[in-house]
């Protein structure tokens, strides 16, 4: 999102609502499905997610004042404030094994995909399962969210040249791990 | 051939259709809040009650030390128009009294009270003729006058000091204070008491010397014995003339207040005086202001920088456990 947009959405959320203003709703639709994919990716639950998720607006409509466009986007508020309540639901549920563990019904694959694309499908999401949760979670924020390297930044408080780094081995990883598995 | 970063978009799970209709529904009313107690989450309320009732305490503890600064002297407050000088139980000490004064069925309050009266100086000599009428009606006397007339706009002026039976005080300011307009007034008490029981009861014990001397010297039956008599008799009598005085001394000071009037041309000081009371006044506001605000600085300076620090540790310990969740 340019800055215009983003000063439009701060200005906005500073005047006080009792219901959420429209650039609130507007980002709501801009951004819940990836809000989604990204917090089912780190929890790996569907049910979790939805909560999580849920949460995650929730807290962003209630601290919508703090919102502040020269810090970064909307978007990279909103994926922190998800972030945040993603790694507490972690915590409260002791669910880092669940992590490490193989997907869930997230993933589950519909019946009448093509067989080829359902192999690679298949062969990337047990690549994905084998990285790193820090590795997962980079990831999903890259593609899951659809975030930017400086917004990935802003979220996990790195450089975005180091996320550019990181994000690059990972993924060189992932390809390495699903030609092996091909 | 779709790429990794393909599939990889393509894999990201998408939300059901009755989640997607549910958070609809919340965004639009605006996710009302649940009506359970969050009491049991919130484990900062303790912490915060127990500041405030600290931060109360300590203010309250405060407020009673700055009101333990009293002078030591039993100053009077001269409000009351109670015009009895010599009985007034309402001057008497709560409880026992006897830090201030021994109990006593007399208390001896020494009263002066300072009047400033402002008035054209055609008026003057009328004015010093009502003073000394005021002061003679109520039985009192003028110890001192002073009345001066000049030409030059502020030269003029005059002061009395008067003796006024204690009892005739109030009255008195009164029909003083309706002379001309008042300027000024204040009024002061000091509760002597103490000071003349013990005149009182050395008085006492010297005039039983002295009679016990006496009884002594009728018996003498060497002239040795009875100059001797005569010595000592001689000392505890001026003792008992000296006590005698300050006895009189105190009495009249008690019984007879001191009144000062003071004399002031209206318009020499009108503009002044009220501008210097102006500023008199502000800079006392502004005095009174500072000591609050340094006093609650002492306060609440170390409990913010307490609580600071602790929010500070308390947010730095929750991202080092969120980050161990992906650890």
């Amino acid at each position: 999102m340019d800055g215009a947009v983003a000063e439009t959405m701060s200005g906005t959320f500073e005047r006080s609502a009792p219901t959420p203003s429209e650039a609130f709703e507007a980002l709501y639709r801009r951004a819940f499905p990836r809000v989604y994919g990204y917090v089912a990716t780190l929890l790996r639950d569907r049910a979790g997610a939805e909560e999580v998720t849920a949460q995650a607006f929730e807290r962003a409509l209630r601290k919508r004042r703090s919102f502040r466009a020269s810090r970064g986007s909307e978007e990279a508020w909103l994926f922190g404030i998800a972030r945040n309540a993603a790694l507490d639901e972690l915590r409260r549920r002791k669910r880092r094994a669940a992590l490490e563990a193989d997907p869930e019904d997230v993933h589950a694959t519909a019946p009448d995909e093509a067989a080829d694309g359902a192999l690679r499908r298949q062969a990337v999401r047990a690549a994905l399962g084998r990285l790193a949760p820090r590795e997962r979670e980079l990831v999903a924020l890259r593609f899951a969210g659809g975030l930017s390297h400086e917004e990935i930044a802003r979220v996990l408080g790195i450089s975005a040249s180091n996320v550019g780094t990181r994000l690059h081995r990972t993924l060189e990883k992932l390809r390495r791990d699903c030609d092996e598995d091909a | 051939m779709r790429t990794l970063e393909d599939v990889l978009e393509e894999i990201t799970p998408t939300p059901d259709p009755g989640f997607v209709a549910d958070m609809e529904s919340r965004i639009r009313q605006g996710f009302p809040r649940k009506r359970k107690s969050r009491l049991p989450a919130l484990g900062y309320r303790p912490v915060l009650t127990v500041a405030a009732t600290t931060l109360l305490a300590v203010l309250v503890a405060v407020s009673l030390t700055g009101e333990g600064e009293q002078p030591s002297t039993p100053r009077v407050a001269m409000e009351s128009t109670d015009e009895s000088a010599v009985v007034d139980p309402a001057f008497a000490p709560p409880g026992a009294g006897g830090a201030i004064a021994p109990r006593t069925d007399i208390r001896r309050i020494e009263r002066s009270a300072q009047l400033t009266l402002a008035a054209n100086p055609d008026e003057f000599d009328q004015i010093a003729d009502d003073v000394f009428r005021i002061t003679g009606q109520h039985q009192g006397f003028v110890l001192q006058s002073t009345l001066t007339q000049e030409e030059e706009e502020g030269g003029s002026g005059g002061s009395f000091e008067l003796r006024i039976p204690a009892a005739q005080l109030q009255p008195a300011l009164g029909e003083l204070s309706r002379l001309a307009t008042v300027r000024a007034r204040s009024e002061s008490g000091t509760d002597v008491t103490g000071a003349f029981v013990s005149i009182r009861d050395r008085l006492r014990t010297a005039r039983a010397l002295r009679a016990s001397l006496l009884r002594r010297l009728e018996l003498a039956t060497t002239d040795t014995a009875a100059n001797a008599i005569q010595r000592r008799l001689a000392i505890v009598g001026s003792r008992v003339g000296r006590l005698r005085a300050q006895m009189r001394d105190m009495r009249q000071r008690t019984e007879f207040a001191t009144v000062f009037v003071e004399l002031v041309d209206e318009d020499a000081g009108a503009v002044a005086g009220s501008t210097d009371e102006a500023v008199d006044d502000a800079v006392g506001s502004l005095e009174d202001i500072l000591t609050f605000l340094i006093r609650a600085a002492g306060i609440l300076v170390p409990l913010a920088l307490v609580g600071g620090i602790s929010w500070l540790f308390a947010t730095r310990a929750r991202k080092r456990a969120r980050d161990r969740a992906l650890a």
